[in-house]
């Protein structure tokens, strides 16, 4: 059962060391309209939220308790070049490139994919135990046919995996092709499929003998006092369905020969209460449980979910979607694929990509010395790797979150460099979170609280009065994590070159200017910076850490290259000014260990 | 009349007016049909004669691999609680999200270009938040032309083609009883107990550490009360739900003698005569021993008045008697088990049986012979959802509320709710 191993995998769903992560704008956005949520018990439109961000919106909100679900590697994140943000999965918008069977990779025209219930057509079926593609066997090969002749092959299919035969449940076929139409043939109309049309007939009798006394008037009338005053009637416009209810009982007035009464046809009115009883009987007395089916296969069958192995059937594969993906905000295509008619699917070529990664400065971890097990209180240091994939040169600023000692030296940081804005992060995001204002507000103390910037439109009702909310609890509060360690970063700023293709293949040289206090070292587009870390933290605990990344540059190509993927372009940006992007990322690096003395 | 105030039913001509003049001519164009659970989603295109699928709600492992790539699925969560803590609301956002995400792209792929307005099952007593809730996600995430809203039991009830009848709704987190009399739902009849499956879930897994015993393929049985560490960790609530689905049954009402108590534990069981049955785990290596009074008794909850202070049977006789005694006729006739609990087999003979030995008690002999409960040819669970589909494949007009409201109120209306109705009158 593979539950089991889930719940376990489950249990863990960490990130597995070294690491470094990144955290989406769309992370920023949903904890601002958390934020105001719960300060206003409102939920807050996305749209005034995400016109607020900017690099400073996103230095308020660290990623914190890193719930690792959210955070996200560069190679699943966007960047969409006309907002100049990043974007995930969740944030995007999607539209359908092509549908295919990812049996027989057929690609089906979307016409025939909504007639078809989103299923393959051609000769593709899934086990109804296990899920996996049945195949078609002949009956020739397994059974001796002296006596007819071999004129008489039988198909059927067959599962590779759990070994389910569709003679199990009596099915065969003639040929082997065309399956789909023989089995179509072959099954009778389900008794659901008779019931729903009938009633969908009946319904739509009453409804279409009535189409032309669409009177409003008289419509409004019996909706409010009810054609026969015999009931009673709530104050809700939704305890009935106005429009139906009047064209139905406008239909028997006007037209006594249709009935709005659907006959059920002549069943004894026990029917239900005795086939009731016995299947109650037979599951007293169930001897095991080979017959039944699975919860999995009762749902993949929601037409009658049936109890009993013999009652499954079998059905087509469900087709694929091939993606185009979008940025939710711009609309603007960030990735597109080549769809080519039949071709194998790992052969993907792009005609769009706007990958994060050639777009952002890409950090690795290229070296942690010592490269022991960390300890408590014993530092060690991290050589972060900073490689920049744009042909501009970038300036680069880090900042990290505040260390618990040494609170109060954050601010001091902002003022150091005057010409580059370095973006401190505020100490704690529920402080910082209600402030949206674009102006970094160098003072923030909880006192001085501002109602959100955004406007917000007043909902209907609240369900807890918010004075009275302290009793309850909010679970988002005790997860803010924990720093298990201490950051010194020394290099708060410093410049990338841009990335050359053609010094691709030159040797290493390293730079000869002077090297800055807490550069590791400095080689074409790339600058490794050294990061101190001392873990603070208990046994066991995960040493990592959030770190503010700000990069600028000037879009200075004249031309506009559109081909070259490796170079994206700036089209939307104007020739000649400087622009900046924040995104935080989450550097993991280890577990603490035990200290051992040897 | 009398039960309507003036001020309700100056509410009501202000309301309709206003449904009125939102409401447009349909085309025959398919909508998506959802009725959304807390543990299932069901979902598909209006006029097909079942849903696509009856997702449970679930964790996913990598939802980024939504919808292009394959999922690893987690164990079953249910979506919203009956208490709902506001600060829970971003999480469920959340998670919905996710699960429309999965609908839309990967089942019905259907993306925002399609333009199907959507149709859902209303649960009349949700609360607002998580309406609203439902509508930010399908407006914001998925750009849905327009959300129309159904009361699910109206909708139920269209299943089988009857415009009278007592809904009787046992799902995952509550039972609720509703009457309903020529298309208009009888709100002030309503009858509802925060007891249903879940219930059952949790008093099955429960009954089942106390009293079920493992067994190894090698032919060892222990007590399952001595792996007490084990228990969160076999039984997930997939497997409950499975357990449930596939070998439990309601038996008839017990009699004293069947009822063992325990002085000491102060455990209650039961003599059964229904056979021991092993559920295999973990590749069919180990089997779990559910004794056959746990799987006729473990739904035993949602017949005890006792304990609950409400029953199935109680809702129904308190609904009924608060209804025209006119009408209590037709209503007993015609009597709907919908949601997934009442597919226990056995739930349905019960309800019947019981019911008319409480008509009896309670001097409504006259009434006994009129209970007849509907044949339907769909799953229970599904019968809301057969009839949004039915509903919406006509030219069946709701209440709606489309993209561009609410874009601009950020609202959906309600029947407690008359704020957005105010505001319409004051720009008129
Ligand atoms: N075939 C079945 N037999 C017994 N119980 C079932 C069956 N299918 C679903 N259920 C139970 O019904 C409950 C869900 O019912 P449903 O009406 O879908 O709830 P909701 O709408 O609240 O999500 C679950 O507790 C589930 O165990
Ligand atoms: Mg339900
Ligand atoms: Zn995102
Ligand atoms: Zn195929
Ligand atoms: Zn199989
Ligand atoms: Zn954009």
């Amino acid at each position: 059962m593979d539950e089991i191993k889930n719940k376990n995998k489950n249990k863990n769903n960490n990130i597995p060391f070294p690491y470094v992560y990144y955290q989406c704008t769309c992370q920023v956005v949903s904890k601002i309209r958390k934020d105001i949520y719960f300060s206003t018990f409102q939920f807050p439109l996305k749209e005034p939220v995400e016109s607020e961000i900017n690099s400073t919106t996103i230095s308020h909100f660290p990623p914190t308790h890193f719930n690792h679900h959210r955070l996200k590697s560069i190679y699943d994140l966007f960047f969409c070049p006309s907002c100049c943000e990043l974007h995930c999965p969740d944030c995007v918008k999607n539209d359908f490139l092509c549908f295919y069977c990812p049996n027989c990779l057929f690609d089906v025209p979307q016409a025939s994919v909504v007639s078809e219930q989103n299923r393959c057509i051609r000769n593709c079926f899934e086990c109804p135990i296990c899920f996996n593609v049945l195949t078609v066997i002949s009956q020739q090969d397994t059974i001796n046919t002296t006596a007819t002749d071999d004129e008489q092959t039988v198909y059927f299919l067959a599962c590779n995996v759990c070994q389910w035969k569709s003679l199990e449940i009596n099915l065969s076929f003639d040929k082997s092709t065309g399956l789909y139409l023989q089995l179509q043939k072959k099954e009778s109309i389900l008794p659901h499929e008779v019931e729903f049309q009938n009633l969908r007939n009946h319904y739509d009798k009453c409804l279409r003998s009535n189409n032309n006394m669409n009177n409003i008037n008289t419509k409004r009338l019996s909706a409010l006092f009810g054609n026969t005053s015999s009931f009673l009637y709530s104050p809700s416009i939704i305890s009935h369905i106005p429009d139906l209810k009047t064209k139905l009982i406008q239909a028997k007035r006007d037209n006594n020969q249709i009935s709005d009464e659907y006959n059920n046809s002549s069943e004894n009115k026990d029917t239900q209460v005795m086939e009731d009883e016995l299947e109650m009987i037979n599951l007293k007395n169930l001897e095991n449980m080979d017959e039944l089916t699975s919860l999995k296969q009762k749902l993949n069958q929601p037409e009658d979910q049936p109890r009993y192995l013999k009652q499954l059937r079998i059905h087509r594969i469900p087709l694929r979607v091939k993606l185009q993906t979008k940025c939710d905000k711009c609309e603007k295509i960030l990735v597109k694929q080549e769809v080519q008619k039949m071709k194998k699917p790992s052969n993907i070529r792009f005609s769009i990509k706007s990958f994060a990664r050639d777009y952002i400065p890409n950090i690795f971890i290229q070296k942690i010395i010592p490269n022991n097990k960390l300890h408590k209180d014993i530092p060690v240091q991290v050589l972060l790797k900073f490689v920049n994939p744009l042909s501009q040169e970038i300036s680069v600023s880090i900042s990290t979150l505040p260390n618990k000692q040494n609170e109060d030296k954050m601010d001091i940081d902002m003022d150091s460099k005057k010409n580059s804005p370095i973006i401190t992060p505020k100490f704690s995001s529920r402080k910082s979170s209600l402030n949206l204002s674009p102006i970094l507000s160098p003072i923030l103390s909880p006192k001085k609280r501002k109602k959100p910037s955004l406007k917000i439109s007043t909902a209907p009702i609240i369900p807890i009065n918010p004075t009275t909310t302290t009793k309850i609890k909010n679970p988002y509060k005790e997860n803010a994590g924990v720093a298990t360690c201490n950051v010194t970063v020394l290099a708060k700023s410093f410049k990338i070159p841009a990335y050359d293709p053609t010094k691709e293949f030159e040797n290493d040289t390293e730079s000869n200017e002077q090297n800055q206090v807490g550069i590791f070292e400095k080689k074409k587009n790339s600058v490794s910076i050294i990061v101190e870390v001392r873990p603070t933290g208990d046994i066991g605990d995960r040493v990592e850490f959030p770190i503010l990344v700000t990069y600028s540059f000037v879009n200075n190509e004249k031309e506009v290259n559109n081909e070259t993927p490796i170079s994206p372009n700036y089209a939307e940006l104007s020739h000649g000014v400087q622009k900046f992007v924040s995104f935080w990322s989450v550097i993991g690096i280890g577990e603490i260990s035990k200290e051992c003395f040897d | 009349m009398s039960d309507m105030s003036v001020k309700d039913l100056l509410h009501q001509t202000a309301l309709n007016q206003l449904s009125n003049k939102r409401t447009t001519a349909y085309g025959i164009d398919q909508k998506i049909i959802i009725d959304i659970g807390s543990l299932y989603i069901k979902f598909g295109l209006s006029g097909e004669a079942s849903p696509r699928q009856c997702l449970p709600n679930r964790i996913y492992e990598n939802i980024e691999h939504c919808p292009e790539g394959v999922l690893v699925e987690g164990d079953i969560k249910p979506l919203y609680q009956l208490v709902l803590n506001p600060f829970e609301i971003p999480e469920i956002y959340e998670r919905f999200k996710e699960q429309v995400k999965l609908i839309f792209y990967r089942f019905m792929m259907s993306d925002y270009k399609h333009k199907r307005k959507v149709l859902i099952a209303e649960n009349l007593l949700l609360p607002l938040e998580l309406k609203n809730m439902i509508a930010a996600v399908l407006f914001e995430y998925m750009n849905v032309p327009s959300i129309i809203f159904a009361p699910s039991q109206l909708l139920a009830i269209t299943s089988v083609g009857k415009k009278t009848g007592l809904v009787v709704d046992c799902g995952y987190l509550e039972t609720t009883v509703l009457p309903i009399s020529d298309y208009g739902c009888l709100l002030h009849s309503i009858k509802t107990m925060p007891c249903a499956g879940q219930d059952i879930s949790n008093n099955l897994k429960k009954l089942i550490i106390e009293n079920a015993s493992i067994s190894f393929d090698d032919g060892k049985i222990f007590p399952f009360s001595k792996y007490p560490n084990y228990s969160d960790e076999i039984l997930t609530n997939y497997i409950i739900e499975d357990i449930k689905a596939s070998v439990c049954f309601v038996g008839l009402k017990p009699d004293s003698t069947e009822i063992i108590y325990d002085e000491k534990t102060h455990h209650i069981s039961y003599r059964s005569s229904a056979s021991e049955i092993g559920y295999p785990i973990e590749n069919r290596r180990i089997k779990i021993l559910i004794p056959g009074w746990v799987r006729e008794r473990a739904a035993e909850i949602l017949f005890d008045e006792e304990r609950n202070e409400a029953s199935v049977i109680s809702l129904i006789i308190d609904s009924i008697k608060s209804t025209p005694t006119d009408i209590r006729k037709s209503l007993l006739q015609n009597i709907l088990l919908i949601g997934g609990t009442s597919m226990l087999p056995g739930f349905c003979y019960r309800v019947s049986q019981e019911l008319k030995e409480r008509l009896k008690e309670d001097h409504l002999e006259n009434l006994v012979k009129e209970v007849t409960i509907i044949r339907s040819k769909f799953p229970a669970n599904t019968a809301t959802w057969i009839g949004g589909s039915i509903l919406g494949s006509l030219k069946y007009e709701g209440q709606e509320v489309t993209l561009q409201q609410w874009n601009e109120t950020h609202k959906v209306p309600d029947w407690s709710n008359y704020s957005i109705l105010n505001e319409e009158e004051n720009q008129i």
